[in-house]
């Protein structure tokens, strides 16, 4: 079977018990062995696939590797429902057209910003340093916190 | 855009040999690719004995809010992708660990992959992975249960 059909026939499938609750979707590639580049879409909650898709056998460098990721974030995000849905991604996926098809069809995004978009980093560098500053972990208690908005939360 | 609706958020982590301890903010940025406006979200990481740049920062659709849905979505990125599923593939099933050089019999098991982990959660499977393929692999009912929608236990 062709990797790109079966693709598709699973997207088909797994499509089918997509609800209408809001959910994060993590979307990353994964090369197997600098062989086949797979990316799939996520969930957070189980890490079970929304969607996958197979990109285009080429040779692995830098360039295709990037050009691949995206090109296949781009048709996932195409073909899959994705209403109501957060999509989280690295810096490769902050780009203008990514959070343009991904709004389009419903969903948010949360992407990590990095040096790669020079414009929006500076922006948020900007945005950040006018924020006041974090106060001192051990003055801040769970009460202290919710009465101005945030909240404490310890993982042991 | 009126003033930055800020939230705080602390996450104090302790992993084996540090502490990581991580607050968040979330601040009113602007829009940016056409898309509605955007939140800026900028987060302080200070692990010891690390010297990373501190600040992270991410873009995003939605609204400034509260600090822990963000938490939990950059958070759940690694927890969803690379751990559940990049992780599970690779450690469970050596994916990259592949003899063959076919690229379609390497693209379609990555697949199988992929539909099985999903399959693991819809029939609400708690099992470790190993324990799936010891029962998998000492019988075939447990698999047949699997493909025709029953959970195992």
């Amino acid at each position: 079977m062709a990797p790109h059909e079966f693709a598709a026939a699973l997207n088909g499938w797994l499509s089918v018990a997509h609800g209408t609750l809001p959910r994060g979707l993590a979307i990353d590639g994964k090369y197997v062995r600098n062989l086949v580049l797979t990316l799939g879409l996520s969930e957070h909650e189980s890490g079970a696939p929304a969607a996958i898709a197979i990109a285009v056998q080429a040779p692995v460098n830098e360039e295709t590797k990037k050009e691949g990721e995206l090109t296949c974030a781009h048709r996932l995000y195409a073909t899959t429902p994705l209403h109501g849905a957060t999509i989280t991604g690295d810096a490769l996926n902050c780009e203008p057209q990514s959070m343009t098809l991904a709004v389009e069809k419903g969903a948010g995004f949360l992407f990590q910003l990095k040096a790669n978009q020079p414009g929006a980093l500076a922006q948020a560098m900007d945005v950040a340093a006018k924020l006041p500053p974090l106060l001192p972990a051990k003055r801040t208690n769970c009460s202290t916190a919710s009465r101005y908005g945030g909240f404490t939360v310890s993982i042991r | 855009m009126g003033l930055p609706h800020v939230r705080t958020l602390i996450v104090r982590e302790k992993t084996v040999r540090k502490t990581a301890r991580r607050r968040f903010k979330v601040a009113a940025g602007t829009s940016t690719a056409g898309t509605s406006a955007a939140a800026v979200l900028a987060s302080d990481v200070a692990v010891e004995g690390a010297g990373e740049d501190p600040v992270s920062y991410f873009l995003g659709s939605r609204l400034p809010g509260p600090a822990q849905p963000f938490a939990d979505l950059i958070r759940g990125h690694w927890g969803g992708c690379e751990i559940r599923n990049h992780g599970t593939r690779d450690v469970q099933w050596k994916e990259d660990k592949t003899l063959s050089g076919n690229w379609a019999l390497n693209a379609c098991l990555a697949i199988l992959r992929v539909a099985l982990i999903s399959v693991r959660f819809r029939q609400g499977v708690t099992l470790p992975w190993p324990q799936i393929f010891e029962r998998c692999a000492r019988s075939s009912v447990p698999a047949m249960s699997l493909i025709n929608g029953k959970s195992i236990k």
